[in-house]
């Protein structure tokens, strides 16, 4: 336990001075590996594990989704639907905020970004909420907060990275995270409602489009929703694995950019190359943690938790909060990705252990995950938010998301209480 | 910060401002993207191939498998040259810009002696497949090859990143002059 101890430490220590992560992780865990079994064998496990992870079929989904990702916003259907939602709900009190829920909750759709969302978003929303005169607590509130469904609404990068370090169906993943995702576009809807109630100023009525419009501006997005029922359907019936999902999504995508003629044989080979650039950045984040977990294997840092736990005499409740608490208090300095490449080597055994169901716990963490991501200090939706709307103040930011912290807490509250919110679409899976 | 890198186009690193480093990342980026673009039609055959002809490629799996190593094994260079890596810069508002520089040539130089021992014990892993003639169930492709590749890829990560050492030091001294 106390070389585990050392490792963590060097490992903070080392990513605080600005180490990159992927091999901060990779040199802690090797150099810990190497005390436990010897540098020889500890050499030959950083290449095995480097070698295993870069050939693993259920990573492949990575680089395809996020080039379906990228084709999709090249082909314009961001700001598409946002045009339809607008002209659903926009006449309402709050109703651009709640279109830009109803936006973002169709891009991660397509999308598997948390911050790509808000980025994207938040260009195409908050001016026009901007325009009709929303408070900009609302407007960079309901961007930071709707962005945070793009690592829940299926497809997601950190349920592919958590299915892989916990060998769990990705598939399921994808599948357990869609109710979830909708009951958070419910919630964050009834938090702009609430809001806007209190203080009608915050977010006043746009203008009420008749049938015939509305019908012009939902038909432009049905490719978009195509393309979703095609890529998450095909998983949920079992027609293609989340591999070919993502392959057949990005050259659905592919064809839909084409024709629109958003794509050029320059564009298109600039989105090939940074779509290969963010898959090798992820990848070898990966495998470092990878490498760190075997570490932390060999130290037998999750035995020793489990014993801690059991004999603590605590309740399998009550650690699930400790738990909860915990990644609460950690998304205050480390972002999504990063937490759960750190934490979960040490808890998933524990969690296992206490015969939580391993999918659950993956959206469980998600959902955790996610709250952080719109939560001071570091919220890194907010920051990008605020890189594009530079004049807001970062408190206005810090105060407009506090209603929607508030839906998340009620979300989490009852996908604990409920698990069956989560697991009841993926246990109906072949 | 990690999920920043999924954005569009990552940051301009100054070494790229050299012509022979550019000219690295975009030749071997390109190969990368091109591997990518040959995945997604790869996958889409495949599945077409299944269920309306009955005839799936049969080689998808095993060659998405090689694919995927040897893309990201192509992209290395690129994202290290361009400082994509995911980076923890919590403090960096509170280190000073001399501290930040030393800094950086510390990691680089990290980085550098991480890619060779890891490109040496996978070039050894790469050795012993081939030793033993590991192929591939369908195409019988041989796997050591794109083991070999990635020893081959880290060596040159290695190698640029080192060149960039020189190349980013002129950037730091213009940097502080303005």
């Amino acid at each position: 336990m106390s070389a585990a101890l050392t490792g963590f430490f060097v490992l903070f220590g080392s990513l605080f001075t600005g180490v990159p992560l992927a091999f901060a992780l990779g040199l802690v865990g090797y150099f810990g590996f190497a005390a436990f079994i010897g540098f020889n064998p500890a050499g030959a496990m950083i290449a095995q594990t480097t070698w295993d992870t870069l050939t693993s079929y259920s990573l492949s989904v990575l680089p395809l989704f996020l080039l379906m990702g990228n084709l999709v916003n090249r082909a314009g259907m961001s700001r598409e639907l946002y045009d339809a939602s607008n002209a659903m709900v926009g006449h309402r009190r709050g109703g651009l905020g709640m279109a830009t829920i109803l936006a973002c909750g169709g891009f991660s759709a397509v999308c598997g970004s948390s911050l790509a969302t808000a980025a994207t978003m938040s260009s195409i929303a908050l001016p026009s909420m901007r325009r009709f005169g929303y408070s900009d607590a609302l407007s960079t509130g309901s961007v930071a907060a709707g962005g945070t469904l793009g690592i829940l609404i299926p497809p997601s990068v950190i349920m592919v990275v958590y299915g892989s370090m916990t060998e769990t169906s990705i598939g399921k993943l994808f599948i357990a995270g869609l109710i979830p995702g909708l009951l958070g576009v419910l919630l964050y809807s009834g938090a702009i409602a609430v809001v806007t109630a209190i203080n009608p100023k915050a977010g006043p009525a746009g203008p009420r489009l008749d049938w015939k419009n509305r019908w012009i501006a939902v038909r432009k997005v049905w490719t978009t929703l195509a393309l979703f029922s095609l890529v998450i359907g095909g998983i949920y019936l079992g027609v293609f694995t989340p591999t070919e999902a993502a392959g057949v999504g990005a050259a659905g995508a592919f064809i839909l950019a084409v024709a629109r003629g958003t794509l050029n044989v320059q564009s298109f080979l600039e989105i090939l190359m940074s779509t290969a650039r963010m898959t090798a950045t992820l990848m070898s984040v990966l495998v470092g943690a990878l490498i760190f977990s075997n570490f932390i294997n060999v130290a037998g840092v999750p035995l020793a938790f489990v014993d801690m736990v059991q004999s603590s005499g605590l309740s399998s409740f009550s650690v699930l909060l400790v738990l909860i608490m915990f990644y609460l208090l950690l998304g205050c300095v480390f972002d999504s990705l990063a937490m759960i490449l750190l934490t979960i080597p040490v808890f998933f055994p524990l969690v296992m252990q206490l015969g939580f169901d391993p999918v659950w716990f993956g959206v469980v963490i998600v959902v955790v995950v996610e709250i952080s991501l719109i939560t001071p200090p570091i919220g890194m939706n907010i920051f990008i938010i605020k890189s594009i709307a530079k004049d807001i103040p970062i408190t206005t930011i810090y105060k407009g998301v506090i209603p929607f912290v508030i839906a998340d807490f009620i979300r989490l509250a009852l996908i604990i209480l409920l698990p069956a919110i989560v697991l009841f679409l993926p246990n109906k899976m072949m | 910060m990690s999920e920043l890198e999924l954005q569009e186009g990552g940051g301009e690193s100054h070494s790229l401002s050299n012509p022979f480093l550019r000219r690295v990342d975009i030749f071997f980026t390109f190969i990368a993207g091109i591997i990518l673009f040959l995945m997604m039609v790869m996958t889409s055959l495949d599945v077409i191939g299944r269920y309306l002809f009955s005839a799936p490629l049969g080689f998808a799996y095993e060659m998405t498998q090689i694919g995927m190593a040897t893309m990201v094994f192509c992209a290395l260079p690129s994202v290290t040259l361009r400082f994509d890596h995911v980076t923890v810069d919590l403090l960096d508002n509170i280190f000073s810009p001399g501290f930040k520089a030393v800094r950086d040539v510390l990691v680089t130089i990290l980085i550098i002696g991480a890619c060779l021992f890891l490109a040496w014990r996978l070039g050894k892993f790469a050795g012993r497949l081939l030793d033993y003639s590991e192929h591939t169930s369908v195409l019988e492709f041989p796997i050591g090859i794109a083991a070999a590749i990635g020893a081959g890829m880290l060596t040159l990560t290695a190698i640029f990143a080192a060149i960039s050492l020189f190349v980013s030091g002129r950037k730091v001294k213009k940097g502080t002059a303005q």
